[in-house]
């Protein structure tokens, strides 16, 4: 009976009878497969899912109250890019970067108030894997941005969506913002 | 004749051919070795650059300004091509999905406040503005300098340059120059 290395290719004992086109075939074949395997791991490497979502139009956010930002554009046309719904799905299991980065007008509230932006996860460890808070300013824009290593598990669609909140007296108006993912790594394995 | 292999084209004997044992595995093997060739070059680090710069760099009030870098700490795999003739004052990645992240530090003005430091990272291609960092306190002078960061995902198609602009805005008194110290761009090619 045929013995078979560590990986699976297969290969005739002394005791097997000998019939050399067939062993050898197996011996091509079992190769075949698995060198598709390790060509196919390499080109997903380097062929991560990536997508970016964003918007420039200005997006007015009131008082003390956590408010989707809406991501309306998509920037390098992915499937990962769900601009309709102002978000990126996830849907590899995996590491992935999240970078996301909001520029706020300032206004005319007494100070100091400052703006909150998270992200948000809706299949991930944490809902939101994330946040970071800035103090804003009178008369000059602020660039507030976060960055967050995250999992996604692979089961569902991992919803990943942007909100701010501010405690300014006055509403606060965005400009340009983006929130844009990368996956780095599968979640097991060596690639 | 032997039947290719589904995938990699491998020759794979059938009882018709001659009994040729050597000749088939010598087949075999040549046909392997030849397919792995082709995949090694496919294996490699992923492209990765950094720039830096340490000397002083003098900033005119109210205008928008390039980082310039003077030193070229990294190019691995082609990430820049051509590698740059320093000093620059942007970079050329290779196409494709990068990680990167921008850095200055920066110290108190000369004289007057500054209510506004915006550090914003650009890319000439379609994509403009890819994110920004602010800061709206102005380091005392006994603070030495502090130092303001950015980070961003973003696609190039070359020859779309990415490029740093710093931004100070006053209060009071002008500070007419401003001096930036250490900074650099460092960027890793993360996908296609």
């Amino acid at each position: 009976m045929p013995a078979n290395t560590p990986l699976g290719i297969t290969y005739p004992l002394y005791t097997d009878s000998i019939d050399p086109a067939v062993q050898i075939a197996e011996i091509a074949t079992d190769t075949d497969g698995i060198v598709q395997t390790l060509v196919n791991r390499i080109a997903a490497v380097a062929t991560r899912p990536i997508g970016r979502v964003g918007a420039i139009a200005n997006q007015v956010i009131v008082t003390n109250t956590l408010t989707t930002l809406l991501l309306t554009g998509g920037e390098f046309s992915t499937p990962m890019e769900d601009p309709a719904n102002n978000r990126l799905n996830l849907t590899e299991s995996g590491v992935y970067i999240i970078t996301a980065a909001v520029l706020c007008a300032g206004n005319a509230a007494a100070l100091p108030y400052s703006m909150l932006l998270q992200i948000n996860s809706d299949a991930g460890f944490s809902a939101v894997p994330a946040a970071v808070s800035l103090p804003l300013h009178n008369t000059r824009g602020t660039w507030v941005n976060v960055s967050a290593v995250h999992f996604h598990t692979g089961v569902g669609t991992d919803h990943i969506t942007l909100s701010v909140r501010h405690n300014s007296a006055a509403s606060v108006t965005v400009m340009n913002r983006n929130l844009t993912a990368c996956k780095v790594s599968n979640d097991t394995g060596l690639f | 004749m032997p039947t290719p292999t589904p995938n990699r084209g491998y020759p794979a004997p059938v009882n018709s051919d001659p009994a040729d044992v050597p000749q088939a595995l010598q087949d075999l093997a040549e046909a392997i070795d030849s397919d792995l060739a082709t995949i090694e070059p496919t294996i490699h680090q992923r492209p990765f650059f950094r720039v830096t710069a340490s000397a002083p760099q003098k900033m005119i009030f109210s205008t928008s300004e390039r980082l310039q870098f003077t030193d070229l700490e990294a190019n691995t795999e082609n990430a820049i091509v051509p590698s740059p003739v320093m000093p620059i004052n942007a970079v050329r990645p290779s196409a494709g999905a990068w990680w990167l992240t921008a850095t200055c530090s920066y110290g108190a003005p000369p004289a007057g406040t500054l209510d506004e430091i915006t550090f914003r990272i650009f890319s000439s291609g379609v994509a403009g503005l890819l994110s920004g960092s602010t800061v709206h306190v102005t380091p005392p002078a006994q603070d030495g300098t502090r130092t303001i960061s950015v980070s961003t995902l973003a696609r190039f198609s070359p020859p779309d340059d990415v490029f740093v602009l710093f931004d100070f805005h006053r209060v009071g008194v002008d500070p007419a120059l401003y001096t930036l110290f250490s900074r650099s761009l460092t960027g890793t090619k993360v996908s296609t």
